[in-house]
């Protein structure tokens, strides 16, 4: 009855708005006219895209995108077939102790493909998919400034699901509480999945689709797994 | 993709059998085929004529029941176990109707049936050890076996399975007080009792029930009156086996974890029982009431079986020895306390010692004994004959028991080895002086004893002994480091160099005498240098490298070669008792594959290594 004030139904009218306001570059039009599921679709007949940015640091003004890994979840699988990862090479960018973190040296962005490049095989891979990250903040933010900066774009609305905030509100319901250590890496330890030990945006955006796999069979217990309970109100 | 950027799940497949066999290049292929998948605990897979895609099952963590369709259990599979080898032609139809059962949550790795049949047809010669893994995985049929994660009780730390709630009182509070507290606050069935913030005892709410309910004790008197004291704890980095045969020796329920009189929390039976099944503590606990030798000499099977999973489970070597070390002794104890019942009570104090490897904690299936006693300094000659005759009857049961009698004789029953403690002192004395050649062996099988029954102290006093001795005579170590690099670990093997020629092992590795010896005469050298107390290899090298006289480097490297050359030996010894032989210690060099071809090297090129850095630490200066 008050499906109008859903998230996705309020996602699909701001994507309508977008496309009827003219001046969108064709390559995002099928990225926002690509079916949008409904709040009772179930997770098992959608395609996830668990994917991962590596960057300098957390301010998409300053720093830069190193590299991008992503990976298709259907049927509630991850499908490492459709698994992909790129280094951006733009310029000598890497400061040294962000190295250290994703191991990532110089010689390996001299490889990279442009930015461009990467983001546009990136919104190829997003269409008709919900996005999945873990901590999506930082993701947005450098999805956002790309799209401002080269195309003087808005966000564009998309459907995003966000691991670290599914932890957060199973544990606010279980304990209510709301701190704790809601690492990728700490979550999945609590959940029994293996511990990885390389670091690179593949990888976590792997790990990521993992822990959404575990995460589901605890929402879901018993109710039908509807996206709807899925995404932030 | 460029390189590797599935590192983790790549490596997981390269270490998993037959993925093993594969170059890196396949291994990668086939890795970046997988579909992941995740099923929560109840969760099924069907096999059959369903025509949708089909997969080879590799459990990355978690536990699976495979069961056939009448619902009789098939196996249960842990952690790096596989399943669902249908695209192999003779198994086609195998599976159909059977299930698998997610019995905790389960992360699978899954392989593309049309993967593997692609990469069979294009490389025919891995298509045996395909069929020879699915083989042994239908044979588990006959016979269920203990997934990894059961096996694993054996390795956990007490801290890991233990809970964190206790109650902790201190011993001027009113019974009634700590029954509150234990009730109300804490939810505890125990408390540790503190006097002055130092553990002075605990109760039980069972001892609760004993000892004031049904006494009708009075519940406003200190609860140090009823306490059990002194009190028996574990610690955080214990085995939960240690722990759970404290548990057994006392007769308790609980055994609070305890740590510089921190108390952490509580280990209860109920976490064993719900959690594990701990086979090495049943028959532990089963040697303890066993009345008559040819009940004890029964159980060996049972040992042998404790040894297979142990083996199989690919628990670390460290702990594989200090189960069975922990089995021997109870055998060993259990058939002292028989003599002294036929013998009646001993005459004076005594201790039985063990040495070698068993005193080593690394006991295996082909251990054998090597034992002594040590009697007070003036013991009369009538009390002597008693424990010559007792030492004659434990070493010839233990023999019936399955742990040989000692060739060499090292044994409580050769009156030798049957002394007071001046004679003892004096054999050590004259061995550090005068290190012959011929004294040598004696020196070393005794330079590791460990106290097992009766007065340890008698062991103690010798134990300080010797160090006070070695301290005052560096060229004992010399000697001993002189008569262990006679021998040198076969660099050459490879290259059909020094093997045993001629005999019954013609042309195959000692790998004992050549490799693993070595090493365990260099860690008795590092740890005597630094005065350690610990008779274990791997806890003598630690304290050497702690000491700074052995490179952390090298303490890893040693290590390394250390477990490599003592699994390879353990796995030699296990499948020799799977085809029903006698396990030896002669390895064929044809039956190494690649992989351990290379350690093997690698680990004969370390020992090598340290034995050249020995010489030059201890040679005389």
């Amino acid at each position: 009855m008050f499906t109008r004030f859903k998230p996705l139904a309020k996602l699909g009218r701001a994507r309508a708005k977008v496309i009827a306001s003219g001046g969108l570059p064709k390559k995002f039009i099928g990225l926002l006219e690509a079916t949008l599921p409904s709040e009772s679709s179930n997770i098992k007949d959608l395609e996830f895209l668990a994917f991962d940015l590596e960057t300098t640091g957390l301010h998409p003004e300053n720093d830069h995108i190193l590299s991008i890994g992503y990976t298709v979840m259907k049927n509630l699988s991850i499908d490492l077939n459709s698994a992909s990862h790129c280094y951006i090479n733009s310029g000598n960018k890497v400061k040294a102790e962000t190295a250290v973190i994703n191991q990532i040296v110089p010689e390996m962005l001299a490889q990279g493909i442009s930015l461009d490049q990467a983001m546009d095989q990136l919104f190829e891979a997003m269409q008709g998919r919900v996005l999945l990250v873990h901590g999506c903040c930082v993701e947005q933010q450098f999805i956002d400034y790309y799209l401002k900066q080269r195309y003087q774009l808005n966000t564009l609305p998309l459907v995003w699901v966000d691991t670290l905030s599914l932890e957060k509100s199973l544990i606010a319901n279980a304990n209510h509480q709301k701190t704790g250590d809601f690492r990728l890496s700490a979550i999945r330890q609590r959940y029994g999945l293996p511990e990885y030990h390389g670091h690179n945006a593949l990888m976590d955006a792997v790990a990521t689709g993992e822990l959404f796999l575990a995460q589901t069979k605890r929402i879901f217990a018993k109710s039908p797994q509807v996206i709807g309970s899925l995404i932030k109100k | 993709m460029p390189q590797t950027l599935l590192p983790n799940i790549i490596e997981f497949l390269s270490q998993i059998y037959p993925f093993n066999l594969l170059p890196p290049a396949l291994q990668r292929q086939i890795g970046e085929s997988v579909t992941i998948s995740y099923l929560a605990r109840g969760e099924q897979i069907r096999f059959g004529s369903d025509k949708s895609e089909c997969f080879l099952y590799i459990i990355r963590t978690g536990v699976m029941e495979q069961r056939k369709p009448d619902g009789v259990l098939r196996s249960k599979l842990g952690e790096e176990d596989l399943f669902g080898f249908t695209f192999l032609e003779p198994l086609k139809d195998a599976l159909d109707g059977y299930s698998a059962t997610a019995i905790e949550n389960t992360l699978l790795y899954m392989v593309p049936h049309t993967e593997l049949t692609q990469l069979l047809e294009q490389h025919p010669e891995y298509a045996d050890s395909f069929a020879s893994k699915a083989r042994v995985r239908l044979q588990s049929a006959l016979n269920v076996v203990w997934s990894d994660n059961e096996k694993g009780l054996f390795f956990k730390k007490v801290s890991e399975v233990a809970s964190g709630t206790v109650a902790v009182v201190t011993a001027d509070m009113s019974i009634q007080a700590v029954a509150n507290e234990m009730r109300v606050q804490c939810r505890s069935s125990t408390a540790v009792i503190k006097k002055d913030g130092v553990i002075c005892g605990l109760i039980s709410d069972r001892d609760m029930t004993k000892r004031v309910i049904a006494e009708g004790y009075d519940i406003t008197r200190p609860i140090s009156d009823v306490m059990t004291s002194p009190a028996v704890t574990t610690k955080p980095n214990d085995l939960i086996l240690t722990a759970a045969s404290l548990m057994m020796e006392h007769n308790i329920r609980s055994l609070p974890v305890v740590e510089n009189n921190q108390v952490l929390g509580l280990l209860t039976t109920s976490h064993l029982v719900q959690k594990h099944r701990v086979q090495a503590i049943f028959l532990i606990e089963k040697i303890k009431y066993t009345e008559t030798v040819e009940g004890l000499a029964k159980l060996t099977s049972e040992r042998q079986a404790i040894f297979e999973a142990l083996v199989e489970g690919k628990v670390r070597v460290e702990v594989i020895g200090r189960v069975m070390a922990m089995i021997m002794d109870a055998y060993n104890r259990r058939l002292i306390q028989m003599a002294e019942a036929k013998l009646g009570d001993p005459p004076c104090a005594y201790t039985w010692v063990v040495a070698g490897s068993h005193a080593r904690n690394e006991v295996h299936m082909l251990s054998d004994q090597d034992s002594a006693i040590i009697l007070p300094e003036n013991v009369s000659k009538s009390d002597r004959m008693y424990f010559t005759h007792l030492a004659m009857y434990v070493c010839n049961a233990m023999d019936t028991c399955g742990y040989p009698l000692c060739t060499g004789k090292f044994m409580a029953a050769t009156p030798k080895w049957c002394q007071p403690i001046n004679v003892w002192t004096e054999y050590y004395r004259k061995w550090v002086s005068n290190p012959e050649y011929s004294m040598l062996l004696n020196a070393t099988v005794f330079m590791e004893v460990r106290s097992i029954y009766g007065d340890a102290s008698l062991s103690e006093q010798l134990q300080q002994h010797l160090y006070a001795l070695l301290n005052n005579n560096k060229t004992f170590l010399n000697s001993l480091v002189t008569d262990s690099v006679s021998v040198q670990p076969p660099l050459g093997i490879f290259n059909n160099l020094v093997l045993e020629k001629g005999g019954e092992h013609s042309e195959m590795l000692d790998i004992k005498k050549y490799a693993l010896l070595l090493i365990v005469d260099l860690g008795r050298i590092y740890g005597l240098a630094v005065n350690s107390d610990d008779t274990g290899t791997e806890q003598r090298f630690t304290s050497a490298a702690k000491k700074k006289i052995l490179s952390e480097d090298a303490l890893k490297d040693v290590l390394g070669a250390y477990r490599f050359i003592t699994q390879l030996r353990f796995r030699h010894q296990l499948k020799a008792l799977k085809q029903g032989s006698a396990p030896d210690n002669y390895i064929a060099p044809k039956s190494f594959g690649n992989f351990e071809r290379e350690h093997l090297k690698d680990a004969f090129r370390i020992i090598n290594n340290l034995q050249d850095a020995a010489k030059l630490r201890f040679s005389e200066k």
